[in-house]
């Protein structure tokens, strides 16, 4: 290095340095300054893809008809010409031909106009009855704690150093989605995906198959988890905080079903929707009966199986293992038909074309272009395999008879048991067999197996494992 | 190089001691140790820290010296060209090496004792690792796994204290790692692997388990709790799991933790 | 003395008319049929692949679009469509028919029939007359849901509470093709036209009342009524890409009188409901 001024060369360095850490913060100071400016308010996301689209801001009169609408509503005409067969009527057609435009753009503009408006009474009603996901707020007749539901809402933050906020944002939205419509942004990978809350159809409940779940069976469902899917075990968290979570699940649930009646009033039947406290609690009434009754239907087995009675072991043996005889019988036989969906040997291959109720009628091939807008793509659901040892519902000979008796709601699984109106197809009796033979599918056809290895010197030098 | 930036270099040992002084008091420190073989672990750290520390603050001070005294604006001594030296250059390769193959070996026992030298217990419990939980399975009444009597609990693994525990640790997905904080244990669950862990808990509570290995994005969260209890506690929780998940009727009383 | 004569005679007159509507109330039939505009696509054959020994005897073919005899389209649904809290009068012949009961069977793999209505005051059976398991899933909307299995020559009773706009699906699990529709309403002037495409809905009130026309594969058929000397005429309006079919823009009021009302017996449906999906 040549030692001429270096005092010169410092200078020029530093001036060099110091402009290029100004620019540096000015740009930082700007990225962060736009990001902000993308925050706001969470706001619940609407239901119902195939009916409502958009989200409107502005006032129902300031939209316009669009090129493409008007496009569309042209080629429609020209269509009905070129059908027309009578020469005398197409020379009519042609002369209005420009009236008959004006007043097709007219109908679907105002079919448009009509339609934004509906959407603002449907957000001002929902609004009315349920808040936002940061301000909730519950009629008293939808028998819902508000209390614990404030625990459960808002932004993730601890208001003082015991109570904490913001509960289902912090553990449930990035799968359950903020509106609980099982669409967050990690649903996509998930399969199963995650509960979608609005429809009021929960799978894994101990009440019969309309009722909806109680609150011990959502607090056991957040406790124990879903083995088998990605719901995970939130028995960590203090009792309080789940109890608030399952307030807050039921919350998003009545909202959702409130939500989807509305919508269908609304758009399908095609009513007026009137903003009144009597109007609005009719829309609520059912869902929120149909929750605060739940605990009425929960079933509850009149009988055991008969080897849960038996003290001597030798004679439980025996009646179990007729017990699981008996149960094969009936899960191939014609009666149960399990064998059906869940193939001869329980694997759960005999039936592949099956989806829940929320995957049924999405159709690809009848919703075309539009099936690449959705969020989730269909799911296929497969009938479960017996041989795992994994039981989305619980493990317990209980949980598998409750299934068996009620079936799934939401899914294709059938209920054996009895109901109002309709008479039992497979008897208690018959059922805890079924239970038997199905909880010794994953342990069939084991050889008897020694004890655990003790270690010896040998096997220990030899680095194997028991 | 001006003093400004001599006395900056100089404030990182500074506060880097002063930290290191400071946290033990203000409980950013180890966490409790309840095992048998954790002072050992504890000890190596603390003779890897004292070493390095020594070392880290001998050179930050040379360095610190050297750029104060030879500072560019007021030492006007001409630049002197060196080739080096040999011996410097022997003398400070052997010394880290010789640092490094003492400490390999220094340690070996702690190792084997951890990895090595496996208990002649039979199993008390597997545990499988999940996206984003614990599974923990114990053989139940008949003594064995892969039966029907297997007692299946979700992320509260129960131990009874002052026994030599042995689990068996697998991964039904991907990479994850079994760690207890308060046991000094860590050892990586992998796919396809059944990997033997072992402790002996001195202290009943309940206690962390966390996953010590990235697993995707519930990785933060993925805890579990471990439960030391004595014998006949223990004892008692199995079976009243054990027969809770037998049930065929609805429990009368709705249980609360 | 002529006027209070008058006032008497109007005042019992008045009385008579406010009385009673079974005394005063005249009746009509509504009959008609509906052919299809056009040759039909020829029918989709179902992927049978259960059971095939019961299911798979003959080929099955989707019966989303059934048209019989002289073009006829069948199973197209004719209903009164009533307003929010609006009653209508029921004749006394229907007393009988509320004791009735619909019944909805699992024959050969395929529900008998396809498509039918049920008055809430009725009891929809769901029969299994095949030799193998069915399970009937029923899952109206606002309405309690039901998945029974039906063993063998088993069957369920079923109600329905709430009265419906549209058609419901009822399917099977366990035979993934078979599929029917059930229209529980809460009045009996309903009808689903035949495999010839006729419909007759008996003893209808005499009046306006407003009908709805809908298609398992078209939805909402858009109707039009037309005065055609001095008969009453309906027709349903083809169907283009601009028209945006809706529940109210395709409900039709049909003007009953006394007697048979004949709408048509050659109603044409043009072959555009029935294109794309």
């Amino acid at each position: 290095m040549c030692p001429s001024d270096a005092g010169e060369r410092r200078r020029v360095a530093l001036e060099g340095r110091r402009r290029r850490a100004a620019t540096c913060c000015a740009l930082l100071w700007l990225a962060a300054a736009a990001g902000c400016g993308g925050l706001s308010a969470p706001q619940f996301r609407l239901n119902m893809e195939d009916i409502i689209r958009e989200t409107p801001d502005k006032d129902p009169d300031e939209f316009r008809i669009t090129g493409r609408e008007r496009e569309q509503v042209r080629q429609g005409l020209l269509e009905e010409m070129r059908r027309e067969k009578d020469p005398q009527k197409i020379e009519q057609l042609e002369a209005n031909f420009g009236a008959a435009l004006d007043a097709g753009t007219e109908e679907v503009l105002k079919l448009k106009r009509d339609k934004i408006k509906k959407l603002k009474i449907l957000n001002t009603a929902l609004v009315a009855l349920f808040g936002t996901p940061d301000e909730p707020y519950v009629f008293p007749e939808s028998g819902l704690d508000i209390k614990k539901i404030r625990l459960a809402a808002g932004p993730a933050q601890t208001v003082n150093s015991n109570v904490r906020r913001g509960l289902y944002r912090q553990h449930c939205v990035h799968c359950h989605g903020i509106s609980g419509d099982g669409a967050g942004p990690t649903a996509v990978f998930l399969n199963p995906y995650p509960r979608d809350y609005r429809q009021g159809k929960f799978k894994f409940k101990s009440t019969e198959f309309a009722a909806k779940p109680t609150d011990a069976d959502l607090l056991h469902t957040l406790t124990e988890g879903i083995p088998g899917t990605a719901m995970p075990s939130f028995k960590l968290l203090p009792l309080d905080e789940r109890e608030a979570l399952v307030e807050y699940v039921k919350y998003l649930s009545m909202r959702g079903e409130v939500e989807l009646a509305m919508a269908r009033y609304l758009f399908v039947d095609e009513e007026d929707l009137e903003l009144s406290r009597s109007t609005l609690v009719e829309f609520l009434a059912e869902s929120a009966e149909s929750w605060s009754s739940a605990a009425e239907h929960v079933v509850r087995p009149q009988t055991q199986p008969a080897h849960v009675a038996a003290t001597d072991p030798a004679e439980k043996a025996r009646l179990l293992a007729e017990s699981i005889e008996r149960g094969r019988k009936l899960f191939a036989g014609e009666k149960a038909a399990c064998v059906k969906c869940h193939g001869p040997t329980g694997l759960g291959d005999s039936e592949d074309k099956l989806y829940d109720d929320w995957n049924k009628d999405k159709d690809p091939e009848k919703f075309g272009a539009e099936a690449a807008t959705w969020v989730l793509p269909r799911q296929q659901l497969r009938p479960r395999n017996l041989r795992l040892g994994i039981y989305r519902g619980g493990r317990r000979p209980l949980d598998l008879f409750r299934r068996i008796y009620t079936g799934i709601y939401g899914g294709p699984m059938p209920g054996a048991g009895p109901s109002p109106g309709r008479e039992a197809t497979l008897s208690e009796e018959e059922i805890w067999s079924v239970v038997d033979y199905i909880r010794s599918l994953p342990y069939e056809g084991q050889v008897a197996v020694p004890p655990p290895r003790q270690l010896t010197q040998r096997s220990r030098q030899s680095g194997s494992l028991p | 190089m001006n003093k400004f930036w001599c006395l900056l270099f100089l404030a990182v040992p500074v506060l880097g001691v002063a930290a290191f002084a400071w946290a033990p008091g203000a409980g950013y420190w180890l966490p409790r140790d309840i095992s048998d073989h954790g002072w050992q672990i504890d000890h190596l750290f603390y003779f890897v820290l004292t070493l390095t520390g020594a070392v880290f603050v001998a050179t930050e001070l040379a360095l610190f010296w050297f750029a104060w005294k030879y500072d560019g604006r007021t030492n006007m001594q001409p630049v002197r060209f060196t080739h080096g030296s040999h011996d410097v250059e022997v003398l400070w390769t052997l010394a880290p090496a010789a640092t490094l193959v003492f400490i390999a070996i220094y340690q070996m026992n702690a190792w084997a004792d951890v990895k090595m030298r496996q208990p002649d217990v039979p199993v008390l419990a597997e545990v499988t690792a999940r996206q984003f939980e614990w599974r923990i399975r114990y053989p139940g009444a008949d003594g064995r796994f892969d039966t029907l009597d297997d007692v299946h609990v979700v992320n509260d693994l129960h131990v009874p204290v002052d026994r030599d525990i042995l689990i068996t640790l697998k991964s039904q997905d991907v990479l994850h790692s079994f760690f207890l904080p308060n046991l000094r244990i860590k050892q990586d669950a992998v796919p396809g692997m059944k990997i033997p862990v072992w402790f002996r808990a001195r202290d009943v509570g309940e206690f962390d388990l966390v996953c010590a290995e990235l697993c995707g994005w519930g990785h933060y969260k993925m805890k579990g709790r471990l439960t030391v209890q004595s014998a006949s506690a223990f004892q008692q929780w199995l079976a009243e799991t054990a027969a809770a998940q037998e049930a065929t009727q609805e429990p009368e009383v709705e249980e609360s933790e | 003395m002529l006027r209070h004569c008058t006032l008497i005679c109007l005042a019992t007159v008045l009385l008579l008319s406010a009385g009673g509507t079974a005394r005063g109330q005249k009746w009509g039939d509504l009959k008609g049929r509906f052919v299809l505009d056009g040759t039909a696509p020829p029918p989709v054959e179902l992927d049978v692949n259960k059971d095939q020994e019961v299911c798979g005897k003959e080929k099955m073919f989707s019966e989303e679009l059934v048209v019989g005899d002289g073009n006829g389209l069948a199973n197209v649904f004719i209903y009164v469509v009533l307003e929010r809290n609006q009653k209508i009068a029921i004749h006394p012949d229907y007393e009988a028919v509320a004791k009735e009961e619909r019944v909805l069977d699992n024959v050969n793999c395929h529900f008998v029939p396809h498509a039918q209505t049920v008055w809430l005051r009725q009891t929809l059976l769901l029969k299994n007359s095949d030799p193998v398991a069915h399970n009937s899933k029923i899952d109206p909307l606002g309405d309690t849901p039901t998945n029974p299995l039906i063993p063998a020559g088993g069957q369920v009773p079923w109600q329905f509470k709430k009265s419906q706009g549209l058609p419901q699906t009822v399917t099977c699990s366990i035979h993934g093709w078979m599929k029917a529709w059930v229209l529980p309403l809460d009045h009996p002037y309903a009808a689903v036209s035949g495999p010839d495409g006729s419909f007759e809905i008996k003893n209808v009130p005499v009046g306006e009342h407003t009908f709805q026309l809908w298609h398992e594969r078209s939805g909402y058929l858009m109707g039009a009524a037309q005065q055609k000397d001095g008969k009453l005429v309906l027709s349903v309006k083809p169907k283009t890409a601009a028209t945006k079919v809706t529940k109210k823009s395709s409900q039709v009021k049909l003007k009953i009188a006394e007697g048979v009302n004949d709408v048509g017996q050659e109603i044409k449906v043009s072959l555009s409901y029935f294109e794309g999906r």
